[in-house]
């Protein structure tokens, strides 16, 4: 298993090139690239500065480890707005051609968004029919559609078998699931959705979970690798069942109000230890 | 209630199995205990060269079924089973095993431990033995220290994989 952290992580004060070797310097093999975080990767951004992109990466001594989106909770597939649901796919386009760019294989999406005003069913039905869409679009890129369970925050699919019904209803090899192991809060356990999932798990999101603090409240529920209320070993141990063998990517929030480089270099520590099975 | 729910694991399987399967081959889904005359039924079996899948189902037996259970294995079979140790003090959430596939399937309950004691042992639990294969007179058995037909309904890929590996075994 491969370690990487995401683009939208670095500080505000440092440049792309600074970021990019302090994630090298802390150990950590790629980078996930988020459309729509930073000034480097927008929608406007051309395939030539892509390439661009793509080669300053490669001179950090980085990969690219998958191309995330944080545009789906403005412009999301499952929107009533058509408007809305034609820029989400557009963007989803732009993340698989940005893939391709990037030479990697899998991208991150939020597909469905629950509220008062967007009923579960409605959501349902739109989010499978798009997913359907852009499916073959995946697979002429070569490169999958990892659908992220942001559980709580969408309200919608929130359980490993739910889940597993809604993908074999997409009933596509090129959507799978983006797994974050600590968007499961307390409604269930990471590890077990890695077992249900497996083979259809594309990336892993790393980070922790304060599972006293409920789903969602004022206070975050999210904290760093360790410092929750996960249960790694149990993690780890479905991982090698599952023979999970690709990124892990760590996406927790800032929590460092001081020295906020040290975050990357505690994370990538605490990686290396789950990756190692030093527990 | 065990039995029944391994049972049915295992013949879901069987239903999508080759035909070579289980040729020689009998399952003893979720065993806790079993009348006299059908224990010599079964070890009559096996030394006239059947195989026996044994599974043990002591996760939720009863102290007397327990004693009746490893008394039996030991008398018929040779077989030194331990004491069921519950999944809270196994050090290990998951089964490793080396043989007929290698896989990790989650243990179900806990797992019985089995002395290896010269027999192959073909998997393990948190260090210990947890399933072996011996052969016995002209047949033999292959005895697994914790369920695996409950899992198989769920669609736990790893296990399918390894009761389809276990009844497709040549022994």
């Amino acid at each position: 298993m491969k370690k990487s952290i995401g683009d939208s992580l670095i500080p505000q004060s440092l440049s792309l090139e600074l970021g990019l070797e302090l994630i090298r310097n802390a150990g950590f093999d790629g980078v996930e690239l988020w459309l729509g975080a930073k000034p480097w990767f927008q929608m406007t951004t051309t395939d030539a500065e892509l390439r661009v992109l793509a080669a300053r990466v490669r001179d950090a001594g980085l990969s690219v480890s998958n191309v995330s989106n944080t545009l789906d909770w403005n412009e999301n597939v499952s929107a009533r707005d058509p408007r809305l649901r034609e820029a989400a796919v557009r963007h989803i386009e732009r993340q698989l051609e940005a893939a391709r760019i990037f030479q990697t294989d899998a991208i991150l999406i939020v597909a469905g968004v629950v509220t008062s005003e967007n009923p579960y069913n409605e959501v349902y039905a739109r989010t499978v029919d798009a997913m359907q869409q852009l499916a073959p679009k995946a697979a002429a890129a070569k490169v999958r559609i990892g659908v992220e369970n942001c559980c709580s925050e969408q309200r919608f699919l929130l359980s490993a078998r739910e889940f597993a019904l809604f993908l074999d209803d997409v009933n596509s090899p090129w959507v799978g699931i983006h797994l974050d192991v600590g968007n499961i809060h307390d409604t269930g356990f990471a590890e077990q959705w890695i077992e249900i999932h497996g083979p259809r798990i594309t990336r892993i999101h790393l980070k922790d979970v304060l599972r006293h603090r409920g789903r969602c409240g004022q206070e975050s529920v999210y904290t760093n690798i360790f410092l929750g209320d996960n249960d790694w070993k149990a993690i780890r141990g479905a991982l090698k069942k599952v023979n999970y063998d690709s990124w892990l990517i760590a996406e927790m929030e800032r929590t460092y109000k001081f020295a906020p480089d040290q975050q990357f270099y505690d994370t990538s520590a605490a990686m290396s230890r789950l990756i190692e099975n030093r527990l | 209630m065990l039995a029944t729910e391994s049972a049915l694991g295992y013949s879901q399987v069987l239903a999508t199995t080759t035909g070579k399967s289980l040729k020689g081959c009998s399952i003893v889904a979720g065993l806790r205990n079993l009348r006299d005359r059908e224990g010599y039924f079964l070890a009559d079996a096996v030394g006239e060269g059947r195989w026996l899948l044994i599974e043990s189902g002591l996760s939720f037996a009863t102290p007397s079924e327990s004693a009746y259970h490893r008394r039996f294995m030991r008398e018929l079979f040779g077989l030194q089973i331990g004491l069921h140790v519950a999944s809270q003090d196994l050090k290990d959430l998951y089964v490793t095993y080396e043989w007929p596939v290698c896989c990790m399937v989650r243990h179900f309950g806990g797992a019985t431990p089995i002395e290896a004691d010269g027999n192959d042992v073909i998997a393990r639990a948190g260090g210990m033995p947890i399933a072996v294969r011996k052969k016995i007179g002209r047949g033999g058995i292959v005895y697994i220290g914790t369920p695996l037909g409950p899992l198989l309904p769920s669609g736990d890929r790893e296990a399918i994989e390894l009761a389809r590996a276990l009844t497709e075994a040549s022994y």
